[in-house]
């Protein structure tokens, strides 16, 4: 594969873990096709134990696929050189306890090769996205789950990778973190960065997603754009001007009456628990100032921001915030039809 | 570069962080302390320097080795077990790299603690000599140094073998069945014997080949030892006669020697002797008639000064340096394909077969007589056997650059560890086999799936 617009293409992949003896133990991973383009955010979905995991692995080199192909960036993801262009965020913080915040960032830093001075200026920056410049000498085993998840996002970032694997980004995190993450996810794909990542909360998929796969038993039961999969066709959602007033509502009402011989369900809007959440906390730090934890919202670290003004053009960029279809229902009802021996 | 030394670091600050490491350093210091002052010797200071170089030192660096095994099994194995080894392997480092920062990491902890070890007992001996009276001084000043060992010439024993066989043979013929290579070595050995025995009142004569002098006060050192043939003889009475070819006697000492011990003379040579060759003679004035049989193998040995005590405990720190080096290798090679016990139990066992090292060269050299070199006199060796001795002569090949005479052992019995000692330790121990064994490692290390589910 040498399309540079492909960042990653999964072709007929299957993953068979073997006992001792070379036996077949599980199927892990089933014939599995995806492709993933430059600047996509792709959302993999699944129930626990549906391959999801298996197939990041695989993608980094760090599982070897039992049949099919997997490119990265046009090369075998067991490839040196592609793994210098890709940030990865494990499910679970896989960090050196003896290490403070600054250590670790450092030793991933090296890693890659990079320069004292260009270590140390990515570092202060990472360290102030992610809210803990205050802890950089503070080791990460004495930290909680989602400090040591803000740190894992961080090393994820250190090399400014082209492709960004995260699994479960938003897990471990507080709203206002999931909401950081989020944003964070949003400026690297303005960037032109590619992004893969899986999670539970579907409604951050949904959020922030371009196209999702969804994954069950190891196979590929649905992929497309959220749009493509969510939207319903028998249904219609009428969105009025700012100006219109109780009349004019029930002047509709009756119309749609007249017209169907059914009564339409009109009722107020309300603002998500996550919006209602971020703003409550936003006005108490106004009122108390520093906290002992995580600290502000410092913004995107300079270096993995720049430029976003100009790819903000580049080829898919994302278009969250989407409309709220519900998604877990969709995965809900497919996972059912799995269950269902009549199906 | 920068990832090898990335992931050395973090070696070096995993170890620096953990309490083991204060344990062990605590534990180190004890033993070279405690252990030479709880050990009664046999009160000669050539005792004490025995003690403390070669025991103290010994057990700390056997328990360095143990520690480097463990430490190196675990390195990797550990890093699999708790999944860190995926942020690792997922950034642009290659398997090879990750074997030497681990590896580098751990040798530099352990030359922090070996040096510690080396100078702890260095100042343990400057102490205990600071204290200890004028003649203990002088004996350890002799002792204190690097010695070169100096056998007698041989005559070409191959060559008056076969003369004598010859000789032999023209007299009377070989009996039936008795091979002639048998009857070679036979006579090799009778005239290697022969080289090495003064019978009751006679006298022989050794050669040694002309050495350096380094000063005009330079202390030799002549030592034996020999066996009598006289069963229970405490004491052998006799003269050494040292000198040149010119003057023979330039030295006459009249000694009572010890059967079976190490028995020393030292006298003292000045330029004069200048490439001169060095004659030796024994006279036996044994009054029991008590023939002498010296030790074929270092049996009559000259020791001549050649270096400073502290360029050969450098030395064989070099090698001890190696040595760790070699079996960090080890562990760290056992870490990237078992799990931590199964790596540590196979490196220890490792361990165990080369400080066997010397018993399974001695099974190797079991003589084969094959099935169509069996004569009257020899039977040809059964097939069991014949395996068994080839299986141990190919672990004795793998072995021979591991096995050999203590650095530790010379050192404190003032034996040069010469330069050509170090290199081969230190580069093929050190660096050759352990390059190899990274070679392997990153190899194996490569091929494996390092997200496999864990059971």
């Amino acid at each position: 594969m040498n399309n540079p617009d492909i960042t990653l293409e999964v072709k007929s992949v299957s993953k068979i873990f073997k006992d001792f003896w070379r036996r077949p133990k599980v199927t892990a991973v089933n014939d599995i096709s995806f492709q993933i383009k430059r600047g996509e955010i792709f959302g993999l979905l699944g129930p626990n134990g549906s391959g999801k995991s298996t197939t990041i692995k695989m993608i980094l080199g760090l599982l070897y696929p039992t049949r099919g192909i997997i490119d990265v960036l046009g090369r075998s993801p067991r490839d040196v050189k592609v793994k210098r262009r890709i940030g990865y965020l494990p499910e679970e913080s896989y960090l050196y306890p003896y290490l403070s915040s600054a250590e670790t960032l450092d030793f991933y830093g090296r890693l890659f090769d990079l320069k004292s001075s260009e270590r140390k200026r990515r570092m202060d920056q990472l360290l102030d996205m992610i809210g803990l410049k205050h802890a950089r000498r503070r080791i990460v085993g004495e930290f909680s789950k989602g400090m040591a998840r803000r740190i894992g996002l961080a090393q994820s970032l250190i090399n400014d990778p082209d492709f960004i694997i995260l699994d479960e980004p938003t897990s471990g995190l507080d709203p206002l973190g999931c909401r950081q993450v989020k944003d964070l996810i949003l400026t690297l794909a303005k960037r032109g960065k590619t992004i893969l990542l899986t999670s539970h909360l579907l409604a951050d998929v949904e959020d922030l997603c371009d196209r999702v796969a969804i994954l069950y038993n190891g196979s590929i039961q649905a992929q497309g754009t959220i749009d493509a999969l969510l939207e319903e066709t028998t249904r219609f959602r009428l969105t009025l001007p700012p100006n219109a007033t109780p009349d004019h509502l029930r002047t509709l009402e009756n119309q749609i009456q007249t017209l169907t011989g059914e009564k339409a369900h009109i009722d107020h809007p309300r603002r998500d628990l996550e919006q209602f959440f971020l703003h409550v906390v936003e006005h108490a730090r106004r009122q108390s100032g520093e906290s002992s934890g995580v600290g502000g919202d410092s913004g995107t670290a300079k270096y993995l921001a720049a430029d976003s003004a100009e790819t903000s053009g580049a080829t898919g960029t994302s278009s969250a915030p989407k409309s709220r279809k519900d998604i877990d229902e969709a995965l809900n009802t497919l996972v059912k039809k799995q269950n269902d021996p009549d199906r | 570069m920068q990832p090898v030394l990335a992931i050395a670091l973090l070696s070096i600050r995993n170890a620096i962080r953990s309490k083991l490491v204060l344990i062990l350093l605590f534990l180190l210091i004890v033993i070279i302390i405690l252990l030479p002052l709880s050990i009664k010797g046999d009160g000669t200071i050539s005792g004490f320097i025995q003690v403390l170089l070669s025991y103290t030192l010994g057990i700390s660096t056997f328990i360095l080795a143990l520690t480097s095994l463990w430490a190196g099994s675990a390195s990797v194995s550990t890093e699999i077990n708790a999944r860190t080894i995926q942020m690792i392997a997922c950034k642009p480092v290659n398997t090879a790299q990750i074997w030497m920062g681990k590896w580098l990491g751990l040798c530099a902890l352990n030359a922090v603690f070996l040096s510690i070890c080396v100078v702890v007992t260095y100042g343990m001996l400057h102490w205990h000599l600071n204290r200890a009276d004028q003649n203990a001084n002088e004996q350890a000043r002799i002792l204190l140094t690097a010695r070169q060992e100096r056998s007698p010439i041989l005559p070409d024993l191959q060559q008056n073998a076969r003369n004598e066989l010859n000789r032999r043979l023209n007299e009377s013929p070989s009996p039936e069945g008795v091979s002639r290579e048998q009857t070679l070595k036979s006579i090799h050995q009778q005239l290697l014997a022969e080289f090495y025995t003064v019978r009751p009142g006679g006298r022989k004569r050794w050669e040694f080949n002309s050495f350096p002098i380094h000063s005009d006060r330079q202390t030799v050192t002549l030592q034996y030892r020999f066996s009598s043939s006289v069963i229970g003889q405490n004491i052998v009475r006799g003269r050494w006669l040292i000198g040149t070819s010119e003057q023979p006697d330039l030295f006459d000492i009249a000694k009572e020697s010890v059967p079976r011990a190490l028995n020393e003379i030292h006298f003292v040579m000045d330029h004069r002797w200048d490439g001169k060759s060095l004659i030796l003679t024994y006279v036996d004035l044994d009054q029991a008639g008590a023939t002498m049989l010296f030790d074929f193998d270092k049996g009559l040995l000259l020791l001549t000064p050649e270096g400073s005590f502290a360029g050969n405990y450098t030395r064989a720190a070099l090698i001890l340096f190696g040595q760790l080096a070699f079996f960090t290798a080890l562990g760290i090679t056992a870490g990237c394909l078992f799990s931590l016990p199964v790596a540590a139990f196979t490196s220890i066992f490792l361990l165990i077969m080369i400080h066997m090292g010397s018993y399974i060269q001695g099974i190797a050299m079991t003589e084969i007589t094959w099935p169509w070199q069996a004569t009257l006199e020899s039977e040809a060796t059964t097939w069991f056997t014949i395996v068994v001795t080839l299986i141990f002569r190919g672990m004795a090949f793998v072995m021979s650059p591991l096995v050999h005479e203590s650095a530790l052992n010379s050192v404190s019995t003032g034996r040069i560890v010469d330069i050509w000692w170090t290199v081969r330790g230190f580069l093929l121990q050190g660096v050759a086999y352990s390059v190899f064994f990274g070679w392997c490692a990153s190899i194996l290390l490569k091929r494996r799936e390092l997200a496999l589910p864990q059971t």
